[in-house]
């Protein structure tokens, strides 16, 4: 699975879902999803986590599901990329939510 | 590439309440103890001393969360009538109060990631039902979170036009309300002869009281739709969902439940027991063995659903709409099959449409409904099936309501029966 392919989706969804008056191409990688220009409520991030799951046929694990995940288009795309089988993604660790060292 | 992996959602909890939650620290749950060695928590306890259930992992906002959970009134201005039910405190906290069945008010406040994490939870398991539900085509009907809240409960047709005309327009797949709403709505439909047309509408999500099977069947069935039974709380969002055999599925991605009997044991499977909550992805004020007014039992589970690997069915009534009689106690619902079926196969009181009956001391009850042309048939009838099923002499007030009078209290969550002793 082609990297780009990921970013292109998910970019596309949230002009989608967020009404957003933009081509994919303008947004960048590292756009933030919590900011001020593009921000995903929860709900949104909820749908846009589905729609991720139907399209690429994942489920993310619980471990990794926090807002975290939605701290740019390069960081969730990173989540997809991992749990797919045949795409060459960074390691997973990055996005894991521990809540031991959280904790500490 | 590797994967985490998984942990024990419960053992993670425990482990951060542990290090993090004064209460649960100062209790010595610090190392890592199993569930059954934290204590239980009751909502009067939390609501009492917010502050010893607020994670340390917030503390720089605590004291002013505090302060803001305690005051007289944390809901914004009324928009058009209607009052958000939901608040923000600061830019990452959300504030929502409850009054719960049982009456005791208790505000609840989560971060935008406790709502992230419990919806992501909730969808999960609607997706199981459903692999086309998504927000976007969920009505809440009655849960409008942050925006002002549409009158539901005006019944006038004008009104109930516009909210259905907004649903259908919406698309909306599933609608998730109480079924009383939903009766009243129907009344009138049925009453005024229009129907409103919702193509797209495929399943209803009903939430607060349960109606029997057929009830449920019956009314979804009015909308073209299949009945889903959503057992919920404030405190911790979704505890369970029904499957399409009507089997209350745990949601194990949110909550841990325990069912424990009057001696704080853990039952055996199909014993009847009280309901203990503890939420595995709430970390600003995360409930641990949060004793509920809610009784119910393990159940095997039977279906092959994918919704969650245990089972639970509700008893009919909780703990507040418990009736207490000189020679038994029994639950609302049972009240009422025992009092009112024999009241109304005596062919008492046709033009009731509306009763509420609360009992206010053993032996004491006040009785609510809209105008009737013979009240004292009714009472005499509710007396004598009334001691014949509690086993003593009781006493009944009969208080008439206005149809305003009948809107409000309609709107208050009101259980049928009710004590108050």
């Amino acid at each position: 699975m082609n990297r780009e392919l990921i970013l292109i989706e998910i970019k596309t969804l949230l002009i989608s879902y967020l009404g957003l008056p933009l081509e994919p191409g303008v947004i960048a990688d590292d756009e933030p999803l919590l900011g001020n220009r593009i921000h995903v409520t929860s709900l949104v991030a909820i749908e846009i986590l589905t729609a991720l799951e139907d399209r690429f046929d994942v489920q993310f694990p619980d471990e990794i599901i926090n807002l975290g995940l939605f701290a740019s288009v390069r960081r969730l795309g990173d989540a997809v990329a991992a749990l797919l089988p045949d795409t060459d993604s960074p390691q997973i660790q990055d996005h894991v939510r521990d809540w031991e060292q959280s904790a500490e | 590439m590797r994967l985490p992996t998984p942990i024990n959602l419960l053992a993670a909890q425990l482990r951060y309440v542990g290090r993090n939650v004064p209460y649960f620290r100062e209790s010595g749950c610090d190392g890592g103890q199993p569930v059954e060695e934290f204590p239980f928590t009751f909502k009067s306890q939390i609501r009492n001393n917010y502050a010893s259930f607020i994670s340390d992992e917030f503390r720089d906002e605590r004291r002013q969360l505090v302060d803001f959970l305690t005051g007289e009134n944390i809901h914004g201005e009324a928009v058009g009538g209607a009052r958000p039910q939901e608040v923000f405190f600061g830019d990452n906290i959300v504030v929502a109060e409850t009054t719960g069945t049982s009456g005791t008010p208790l505000r609840c406040p989560k971060t935008l990631e406790d709502r992230f994490r419990l919806g992501v939870g909730i969808w999960r398991q609607r997706r199981s039902v459903d692999s086309q539900a998504r927000p976007g085509n969920l009505s809440p009907m009655i849960h409008a979170g942050l925006t002002p809240l549409k009158n539901m409960w005006d019944c006038d047709l004008s009104n109930l036009k516009l909210i259905y005309k907004e649903i259908r327009e919406g698309g909306y797949r599933w609608l998730h309300s109480m079924a009383h709403l939903l009766q009243a709505h129907v009344e009138v439909f049925r009453r005024e002869g229009w129907y409103p047309e919702l193509p797209e509408l495929k399943f209803i999500e009903f939430t607060g009281h349960f109606l029997h099977r057929k009830e449920a069947t019956s009314l979804s069935g009015f909308f073209g739709a299949q009945s889903v039974d959503y057992y919920a709380m404030l405190e911790t969002w979704a505890v369970a969902i029904a499957c399409r055999h009507g089997v209350l599925h745990i949601n194990e991605h949110n909550v841990h439940v325990e069912i424990i009997d009057e001696r704080d044991r853990p039952v055996r499977i199909g014993e009847l027991g009280r309901i203990v909550v503890t939420s595995l992805q709430e970390r600003l004020l995360p409930f641990v063995r949060y004793v509920t007014d809610d009784f119910g039992m393990f159940i095997e589970k039977a279906c092959d659903c994918k919704l969650g690997t245990k089972a639970l069915a509700l008893a009919e009534g909780r703990s507040g709409n418990l009736i207490k009689g000189v020679s038994r106690r029994v639950f609302g619902d049972h009240f009422y099959d025992g009092v009112l079926r024999g009241v109304f196969r005596g062919g008492t009181c046709p033009d009731l449409s509306r009763i509420c009956i609360r009992q206010i001391a053993p032996g004491d009850f006040v009785v609510q409904t809209n105008a009737i042309r013979e009240p004292t048939e009714l009472m005499t009838a509710l007396k004598k099936e009334t001691e014949k099923l509690l086993g003593g002499r009781v006493r009944f007030q009969h208080i008439v309501l206005t149809d305003t009078e009948v809107a409000a209290q309609e709107r208050q969550k009101p259980w049928l029966f009710r004590c108050e002793c």
